[in-house]
């Protein structure tokens, strides 16, 4: 579910900028590692949850001001090397203030423990979890539908020099979407510290299976994303059971697969 | 003038390299007899890995699979059968062809990004493989290799330091490398990789076969980025997952764009200011990754053309 955060961010940026953010994963990270410290120094994780997505979207708009800006009408490929050298600068940023350590961060009291669900004891963070994701997904289709914001993104990923014409700055429009995305990613960094702690692998291991997913998706396409998640997430369950030992491979071998028969993706329209 | 301007260019670099070692009367320092032996070594593989980026704009994140392989072909040819160099090649270059093949025949039905990321999931693949298998590959610990020789063994052993005889193969093997690709950019075939780069719709008008010239600059290209492992692997007297890991093919991706795409040499200069660099700063700073990072976001945004393309256009200027 967190994987969809990160890559639901990702394959907007993708629909609307034809940026591929490589940076997103190290900014999902940023989120977590912050989000560490807030929790910390004020000892509430309900204040992590808030002030990390704010000081990742600054480190969003500083990069997309200072280091997108001037890169838009290039080839997608430069995007994609630009923002792998940000998210180089990024991780060794974050070692060079946090070390290599690897910090676990504590849920909130109410939702430590685990919920009899059936006679199946599932730990009841990971079903907040679940649930906050789902909410905040819901929200963000409800944002891109159903909203004037919603609209302008849309048409941005149909035809950005039409939706120019129409007297709408997109230049303004990217920044915001680039923005809002990355305090998403953030989001997901900080929900998922008490799950799985923070460490400095983090950002590379998610911005891989969220590639895979936007692929799998089909780029730029948000349903896409969200089947792909649900996908990739079945793809390693099911590797994980059958070839023990050779889960994660079950992963590349079903984005080949998908790549080869569909080459475009799952969902190639873009909605 | 500018023709020979650049010839000279190049004869004082090969001159250098060749002479540098001599320097000094005890050999120049080993540390950075090493430190230039590895900029050759990725030297090989850059270069062939500008024969597909560069030249034929196909950005490969695939290309440590064959880096890595060429060191574990390497591995089980020396410690197995002989520690001479060349049938660790030969057998490298035997299974590169026949995996190259495969994985070059179904990732060069796409292109751009998504060619970018089928490449990096038959790499992974082999990566995840080669780290899980390890009865065969020894896992995350790799594999020590025993001792290479050459095919001369007289000569080898006859009292040239190690190092320095190392360096002089690698260098060997470096500028045949360097010939080879000069050779097949200026070639017809390479203009038309280069056509390929540029509009593949109309190369594919004028009735050529798009598709196997990918494939044929694809196995070049990696054919030499296997040589580039056996060397390393060779080199190093040992092999790990990590060669194969996708971190390798980012780090190619790294050194071409920092040097410039589809110059031959841009790449190889990349590669040396990384490696040169690198070694530098760490000495100052653990997190040396935060200026080459740097140094590559500037590149990108002010010189898409490499540091090799801000050095023509500053030439051009000045004339």
């Amino acid at each position: 579910m967190v994987l969809m955060l990160v890559a639901g961010g990702l394959t907007i940026i993708f629909g609307m900028m034809d940026v591929l953010n490589f940076a997103h994963g190290s900014l999902y990270m940023l989120g977590g590692y912050v989000g560490y410290t807030v929790a910390v120094v004020t000892g509430s994780f309900t204040m992590a949850l808030l002030l990390a997505p704010v000081a990742v979207g600054i480190a969003g708009f500083l990069i997309e001001y200072f280091t997108l800006r001037p890169l838009y009408g290039r080839p997608p490929l430069h995007h994609l090397l630009l923002t792998f050298g940000i998210s180089l600068i990024i991780q060794n940023a974050i070692k060079f203030v946090w070390g290599n350590d690897i910090y676990s961060v504590e849920p909130p009291a109410f939702l430590s423990g685990a919920v009899n669900f059936f006679d199946i004891y599932y730990p009841k963070y990971r079903f907040f979890v679940l649930i906050f994701s789902g909410f905040l997904a819901v929200f963000i289709w409800y944002l891109i539908a159903k909203t004037r914001y919603g609209v302008v993104i849309r048409a941005g990923t149909e035809d950005i020099e039409t939706l120019e014409a129409y007297g709408i700055d997109t230049r303004k429009v990217f920044t915001a979407v680039f923005v809002t995305c990355s305090a998403l990613a953030a989001v997901g960094g900080v929900v998922v510290a008490p799950m799985r702690t923070v460490y400095p692998q983090m950002g590379i291991d998610i911005i891989i299976d969220a590639f895979i997913v936007v692929i799998i998706g089909g780029l730029g396409s948000i349903r896409g994303a969200v089947i792909g998640a649900l996908i990739l997430g079945q793809a390693i369950q099911l590797g994980a059971v059958f070839l023990t030992g050779f889960g994660d491979i079950a992963i590349y071998i079903v984005m080949a697969a998908i790549l080869l028969l569909k080459p475009s993706g799952l969902v190639s329209d873009t909605t | 003038m500018q023709k020979n301007l650049t010839k000279y260019f190049f004869l004082a670099g090969f001159a250098l390299l060749v002479l540098l070692p001599l320097a000094s009367p005890t050999f120049i320092a080993e540390y950075y007899l090493d430190l230039l032996t590895k900029v050759l070594i990725f030297g090989i593989a850059l270069l062939g890995y500008d024969i597909l980026a560069g030249y034929t704009g196909l950005v490969s994140l695939g290309h440590a699979l064959f880096f890595g392989l060429g060191g574990y072909c390497a591995a089980f040819t020396i410690n197995n059968y002989s520690t001479n160099l060349v049938p660790a090649l030969v057998v490298a270059l035997f299974f590169t062809l026949i995996i190259g093949l495969v994985v070059g025949y179904f990732s060069t039905q796409t292109k751009d990004i998504f060619f970018v990321f089928l490449t990096l999931a038959f790499a992974q693949f082999f990566y995840l493989a080669a780290f899980n298998l390890t009865t065969i590959t020894g896992g995350d610990n790799g594999i020590t290799i025993r001792k290479v020789t050459l095919g001369l063994p007289q000569l080898w052993e006859s009292g040239v330091p190690r190092p320095v005889g190392f360096y002089y193969l690698t260098l060997f093997f470096f500028f045949l490398t360097y010939a080879i690709c000069r050779k097949v950019v200026n070639s017809p075939f390479g203009k038309v990789l280069e056509a390929i780069r540029e509009n593949e719709e109309r190369v594919s008008f004028l009735g050529y076969n798009v598709r196997l010239l990918k494939i044929k600059s694809y196995m070049i290209s990696i054919s030499l980025t296997a040589v580039a492992g056996v060397l390393f692997a060779t080199y190093q007297n040992f092999v790990s997952p990590g060669m194969l890991y996708w971190v390798i093919s980012g780090d190619f991706i790294l050194m071409s764009v920092l040097g410039g795409m589809g110059t031959l040499i841009g790449p190889v200069i990349g590669g040396a200011i990384v490696l040169i660099l690198g070694d530098w700063l760490s000495s100052l700073t653990e997190n040396w990754m935060i200026f080459i990072g740097t140094f590559f976001v500037l590149i990108i945004i002010f010189a898409p053309g490499g540091v090799v393309g801000l050095l023509a256009r500053n030439q051009r200027s000045g004339n």
